[in-house]
């Protein structure tokens, strides 16, 4: 293992590219330090990047927010412009691991460790967050949609870091909004099911739906199907068996120490159902 | 009501402060920094034998001082259940042995210099195992063709039904008899007949277990650790080892929680045999996942009950017989498996025709052990739930079914006389008893009627409540023994020694008060020292709600005793022609009807500097054992939210109302029905110990193993009912462990009230609400 002290966002980048091992960040270090001790990594080349500026701060630039990596959930949480603008957001993350963890962790590192379960995940997704990753080659932004491919695993390139998360200030304006995580408890938890969605109805129609689950497939995604199938329709006219059809293909929970699969899809059908005004 | 000065009283903890503001006070911190560092291999085999044990490669490794395997260590059987003597719990344990009987259970002893070169060795050490087929599954233990214990060594004290050959630690059947339970129940209007499961639960004190060494100047054996019961660790030490007790101290330094965790030995015998193999100091701390998966757990229990009642809803026939899972060894099994029922059967004294029996089984899980509520926790919630059962069927208010048949004060049962723990009980009759005030109260608080049995508050939320009562013991009767000794000092302050445990309890601040109203004088002027095997007097320790009650009574007769010391010199003093011309009031003593006084500061200091051939010290002792153990009583309800979308349950508000005597520090007291209730709610909703198929502890870390969280109890509301029992200390009982007792009967009687779900088998999870639900619906 080689830890590296990077003075400026430049030298961390070079170092990067030339880098021969893995290279890992510590931020906050609430997920990679309990990998460590764990023995899960073993080697790699490690970067303390707490110091570097460009990777800060939320700033406002026209109609968009940049969050940067660092941002620790301490930050969003007492963030005027967070609280401002996106107070379906900062209302999702209020029971949100413990008060130590929270003012550590950041959302660039809990985005870039993948985890399945990963709280901002949901929420970020149905306001249709974009990346900025960043390498020497320059900068380039993904939809969050888009960026993990698989188990703990994502678009980011060896030489590459997520710099922020970007955000439209319009990203929530007009929408009913429903984040549910549903834990072993109500803190310090981590999620068996989460739920975050968006809605427009207008009289009694859908106008435009935003559905994104955690801790229900490989890594937190929208429901893309479901969403189709769901947009435009009339509430009345929304048939419970095809939403059930469709959520049986879009998700694919698993029976593990927290929970069992049954439980997981049973609970994700009741949240969506009545977040839609219908009976369960 | 007694007009008490210093009990009934709530003062700060005497080492509150300290403790929060950090003072170097635990083993931990009191261990000598050059101490060798212990780390344990453990096995990764649910049932094995070891074929052969290689150390040589381990001990190459820098810094590491020495390697123990079952062929270094005595072979001599013993239990570390660490209770009275003899012992009702089998001799099953080694050191180490050649066989290891659970996924965790200790293979070898390594000590070095640091932490790293200790853990560095354990992975070279080169064991090779015959592995052998477990038993998991403790209603497939009895009988089963894996013997967990074929040495030839294992033995019982006395007889407990040990049957080795078959998987069973001890049984009882036969005995708890009291009428014709089949013809009692073939005759009742009404007969519920239920089969319950409870689950194993870790006690999660916040301090893992701690042992340190060091060979003293006069080369004994001195052990720091963080133990309930110093005196019988001091014990089993010394048989496990072979060694005189007179070379063996035990020191208890503060205690970060034990909750029975800690009552048995552990890792002392492992700095034990380090410190005497090496003659250097050692230290053994666990890890969460050590304390976890190679500590103790609750037992985990199936009842199956059965009650049978007239339709005047009289109970007539009360029946439970007990299978209980005692895991690898047998710590504990006999006596958690009794309290089951003599801490159940009394409460519903009208029933005529009693029976209870059953069997506790080893298998191949980590061993259970002590843990607050003792078996009566489990017993609480098949009872209790089968009390609603009953209830539900009879179509009446199941709170009024308990106030009908629930024991009063002066009122007794047979079942005391029956059983004791570990053997036959001795009567008594309950000369304090406020459990029906409790349960009306109770019912007052949570607003019973309004609430009783359900409201819908929303499309997918239903409020409803539910009850359950509970009764624990005050000590062990003529087994528990605790004492005290009171010295005066120069200044007028009092040492307190005290064999007595506080580990986190608060009872040396409790004790202090005690020992204080019983001199007369106010708590600041005593110092307490608790405990240690060479300086303070025996106790039997921190367990069986015995504190307060047992080595009370020991700080209140050393506190008279001192008191008449003090009244003797102050006449000789004052010359006073008769020693009840002496008044001692406010520290200070008068002669009656004269202006001549003396206070004790001067009384004192003339003790030790001035009285010339009446210089003396003044020690005082007292010690005390009880034939009563007056049960502290308490009915618990539960006002909870049911969410049928998800099957979550929120605990809105949890009502305890509770007879402990008199509270005597009221504020700690409150705090030990709090954590009663609240570690009780985990047992019920959040906490399992679970295991993989092949034996693996899953939740064996804090981050999976979940306890509930400030957030996951809106409000508790603890309440004490004016009670005074003659036998206690200034009336006291004690108050352990009572509150742990109903929560988890109260919930589960409160779904059923919401949701018409009757749980069962524990954990409470919202997976089995929801499946409940949506199995009704269909």
């Amino acid at each position: 293992m080689q830890f590296n002290k990077p003075k400026d966002l430049n030298e961390l980048l070079e170092n990067l590219s030339i880098s021969q091992k893995k290279n890992y960040f510590l931020a906050g270090g609430t997920d990679i330090n309990v990998q460590i001790k764990k023995e899960f990594i073993k080697d790699g080349n490690f970067y303390y990047i707490n110091e570097i500026d460009e990777l800060n701060g939320i700033k406002r630039k026209n109609e968009k927010v940049h969050v940067g990596a660092l941002t620790t959930y301490r930050e969003l949480l007492e963030s005027d412009t967070i609280s401002e603008h996106f107070p379906f957001l900062q209302r999702s993350l209020t029971n949100f691991a413990s008060p130590l963890l929270t003012t550590m962790a950041t959302i660039g590192g809990n985005i870039a460790n993948g985890s399945p379960t990963n709280d901002v995940t949901p929420p970020l997704l149905v306001l249709d967050a974009e990346l900025e990753l960043i390498s020497v080659a320059g900068i380039r932004n993904v939809s969050l949609t888009s960026f993990f491919t698989g188990y703990k695993k994502s678009l980011l390139k060896k030489d590459e870091i997520i710099k922020g998360v970007v955000l439209s200030i319009q990203a929530e304006n007009g929408y009913e909004t429903l984040y549910k995580k549903v834990g072993a408890r109500k803190t310090l938890t981590i999620a068996k099911v989460a739920l975050a969605g968006l809605k427009k109805i207008k009289e009694g129609k859908i106008d435009e739906i935003k559905l994104a689950v955690g801790s229900l497939n490989e890594y937190p995604r929208r429901l893309d199907k479901l969403e189709e199938y769901l947009n435009n329709i009339m509430i009345r006219d929304i048939n419970k068996n095809t939403i059930d059809e469709i959520l049986s293909k879009e998700i694919t929970p698993i029976s593990d120490l927290r929970s069992d699969k049954e439980y997981r899809y049973r609970v994700c059908l009741n949240l969506i159902l009545s977040f839609l005004g219908i009976n369960h | 009501m007694m007009n008490f000065k210093e009990v009934k009283h709530s003062i700060p903890k005497v080492d509150g402060k300290g403790l929060l503001t950090g003072a170097h006070a635990y083993t931990n911190d009191l261990a000598s920094d050059n101490a060798l560092i212990i780390k344990l291999l453990r096995s990764p085999h649910a049932f094995a034998k070891i074929k052969s044990i290689g150390t040589k490669q381990a001990s190459n490794v820098e810094g590491v001082e020495c390697i123990l395997t079952y062929k270094d260590v005595p072979r001599i059987p013993i239990t570390r259940a660490g209770q009275g003597y003899p012992e009702p719990s089998p001799k099953d344990k080694f050191i180490l042995d050649y066989y290891v009987r659970y996924i965790g259970d200790e293979v070898a002893i390594v000590a070095a210099t640091n932490e790293k070169a200790a853990s560095d060795a354990i992975k070279l050490i080169e064991v090779e195992y015959e592995v052998l087929k477990p038993v998991l599954d403790f209603e497939k233990a009895e009988g089963n063709e894996t013997v967990i214990h074929p040495e030839s060594e294992i033995y019982s004290m006395f007889p407990i039904g040990l049957d080795a050959k078959n998987n069973i630690a001890c049984s009882y059947i036969d005995t708890m008899i009291v009428g014709d339970i089949e013809k009692t129940l073939k005759e009742s209007d009404f007969v519920v007949s239920e089969r319950y499961y409870t689950h194993a639960q870790q006690q999660t004190a916040m301090e893992p277990h701690t042992s340190s060494a060091f060979i003293d100047v006069q080369g004994r054996l001195n052990i720091f650790s963080s133990t309930q019961n110093p005196y019988h660790t001091r014990r089993i030490i010394g048989e496990a080892l072979n060694k005189p007790l007179r070379d063996i101290r035990v020191y208890k330094p503060r205690i970060g929680g034990g909750f029975g965790a800690k009552q048995q030995i552990h890792n002392d015998l492992f700095s034990a045999i380090v410190t005497l193999k090496t003659g250097k100091p050692s230290k053994c701390f666990y890890t969460r996942k050590e304390v976890n998966e190679s500590t103790f757990t609750r037992h985990q229990m199936r009842i199956d009950v059965q009650l049978g009642a007239d339709k005047n809803g009289n109970l007539k026939a009360f029946d439970m017989q007990v299978l209980s899972n005692t895991g690898a060894y047998g710590e504990h099994s006999l006596t958690t498996f009794m309290v089951a029922g003599s801490k159940l059967l009394p409460m519903y004294n009208k029933a005529v025709a009693l029976r209870f029996e059953g069997k506790v089984v080893y298998t191949n899980k980590c061993s259970a052990g002590a843990f607050r509520g003792y078996g009566a926790i489990q017993a609480n919630f098949a009872v209790e739930s089968a009390i609603d059962e009953l209830a539900a069927k009879m179509n009446i208010d199941p709170v009024e079914l308990r106030l009908k048949n629930c024991i009063k004060e002066g009122e007794t049962s047979p079942v005391f006389r029956v059983m004791g723990e570990g053997g036959e009980g001795i009567a008594q009759i309950m000369d304090s008893c406020k459990l029906d005030h409790c349960i009306k109260r109770g019912k007052k608080l949570i607003k019973w009627k309004e609430k009783f049995p359900s409201t819908q508050v929303s499309s997918n939320k239903i409020r409803s409540v539910g009850a359950a009562i509970a009764m624990q013991g005050s000590g062990i009767p003529l087994l528990d023994m605790g004492s005290a000794v009171l010295k005066l000092n120069d200044d007028g302050f009092f040492n307190l020694l005290v064999g007595a445990t506080d580990i986190g309890t608060g009872s040396d601040t409790v004790l202090s008060q005690i020992a204080a109203e019983a001199i007369g004088v106010p708590v600041d002027r005593i110092v307490i020292t608790s405990s240690d095997t060479d300086t303070t007097p025996y106790d039997v320790g921190a367990y069986a709600s015995s504190t307060t009650f047992v080595s009370g009574n020991a700080a209140r007769k050393a506190g008279l005793n001192m008191r008449v010391k003090l009244i003797d010199e102050a006449a000789r003093v004052l010359q006073a022609v008769h020693k009840d011309d002496i008044v001692f009031e406010d520290c200070t003593f008068k002669l009656k009807n004269t202006d001549q006084s003396i206070t004790l500061k001067d009384l004192s200091e003339g003790l030790y500097y001035k009285y010339g051939a009446d210089m003396k010290q003044l020690i005082a002792s007292g010690s005390n054992t009880s034939p009563k153990s007056p049960p502290p009583f308490m009915a618990g309800f539960v006002e909870i939210e049911v969410d049928t979308e998800t099957g979550k349950i929120d605990i809105l508000d949890y009502v305890g109302v509770v007879d402990c005597g008199t509270p005597i520090n009221p504020n700690l007291a409150k705090i030990q029905v709090e954590g009663g209730i609240l570690q009780g709610i985990g047992m019920a909703m959040f906490e399992d110990v679970r295991y993989s198929e092949s034996g693996q502890m899953l939740t064996n870390n804090l981050m999976k193993y979940k306890i509930p969280n400030r957030k996951d109890v809106k409000k508790l509301t603890v309440e004490f009912a004016e009670s005074y029992d003659p036998a206690g200390p200034y009336g006291a009982k004690s108050v352990g462990e009572i509150g742990i007792d109903t929560p988890l009967a109260a919930v589960a009687n409160a779904i059923y009230n919401a949701t018409g779900v009757r749980i069962r088998k524990l954990p409470i999870t919202p997976e089995s609400v929801l499946i409940g639900i949506n199995k009704l619906k269909s």
